[in-house]
């Protein structure tokens, strides 16, 4: 059984990448700057990605949305959700020998630029290596933010409602 | 998408939303009670600086003031410069609601961000360890000013 350790360099952009080798997910440990895993694998091929994922990827994107819409009080401790939904399309191809080591240090993020580059003792096939931004998540944010505002809108509304119900206006 | 990395986004997310209201809530219940203790300091402060200035440039006339208004002295140690019952009021009231809910949000995102191996959330965990130690300040401050 041949064994990979994959050393990963994240950036800013990339704090906490998602890690498949032959689509298994990789348990990833902090260590100062790099993330460090290991595979054990028989196969003579395995394919290594990286990917970056947010929660509007989901299904469930609108209520999930919502949710933390309301959970945060009408958004106002809610967290951002990084407004250009940058993603990355990272995968390798390597041909594992006994002890192999691959160290991937990731880019500065450009619009269809480059994402990382890699660097190990195997042959080493890259299939993909590009970043972009996602726009199906950017439209179903605006989406949200649509909603979200429609909302504050009902709201403010209400509010005008009961005060000048209270002191009997209408 | 894996269930499981969206499972660990929504509860860092979660934990990151109570973190904030906890947060929230111990700073403006934090000031709200220190002012309770502060302020009787400071408008004591202020009215040694008021006696003080009257003191240097009221002197010349300290006598004409004294034939037109004998009490002026006693006047002095009267005078609140803020109301500090309606602070009090209030955090007698609601202090014993929002010291629990701030205590059960601010525990509850510690043990989320603690459980989360992938990301190191050093700051966020400080915040509220910060803020769980404002809850037990105030939770003293309303003890010892407002009896409870």
């Amino acid at each position: 059984m041949n064994k990979i350790g994959l050393k990963i360099a994240a950036n800013s952009f990339l704090k906490c990448p998602y890690v498949t080798a032959d689509s298994q997910p990789v348990k990833l440990r902090r260590n100062g700057q790099w993330y460090e895993g290991e595979v054990s694998s028989d196969a003579e091929t395995v394919f290594v990605s990286v990917q970056k994922h947010y929660e509007l990827e989901s299904k469930l994107w609108f209520l999930i949305g919502i949710g933390y819409f309301f959970i945060s009080l009408f958004g106002l401790f809610d967290c951002r959700w990084g407004g250009k939904f940058r993603c990355l399309n990272f995968t390798v191809q390597i041909k594992p020998i006994q002890d192999t080591h691959l160290e991937i240090k990731f880019l500065n993020f450009v619009q269809n630029g480059r994402a990382a580059q890699i660097v190990g003792n195997c042959a080493i096939d890259e299939i993909s290596n590009v970043y972009y931004c996602n726009k199906l998540l950017r439209r179903r944010r605006r989406i949200l933010a649509l909603v979200e505002t429609l909302i504050w809108f009902a709201l403010i509304a209400a509010v005008v409602c009961l005060v000048l119900h209270r002191f009997g206006i209408i | 998408m894996p269930q499981t990395e969206l499972r660990l986004m929504c509860r860092n997310r979660f934990a990151a939303i109570c973190s904030k209201i906890s947060l929230t809530v111990a700073i403006v219940f934090g000031v709200a009670a220190l002012l309770t203790v502060a302020l009787p300091v400071l408008s004591a402060f202020a009215l040694a600086l008021e006696v003080l200035f009257k003191a240097l440039t009221v002197v010349a006339t300290l006598g004409l003031i004294f034939l037109f208004y004998p009490e002026f002295m006693n006047s002095i140690g009267e005078k609140d410069i803020i109301d500090t019952q309606v602070i009090m009021e209030f955090l007698r009231k609601s202090a014993p609601y929002v010291l629990a809910v701030l205590g059960v949000l601010a525990i509850l995102s510690i043990v989320l961000f603690a459980c989360d191996k992938r990301q190191r959330h050093g700051g966020r965990l400080a915040c509220n360890i910060i803020s769980l130690a404002l809850g037990v300040i105030i939770g003293v401050i309303c003890f010892v000013r407002i009896g409870g």
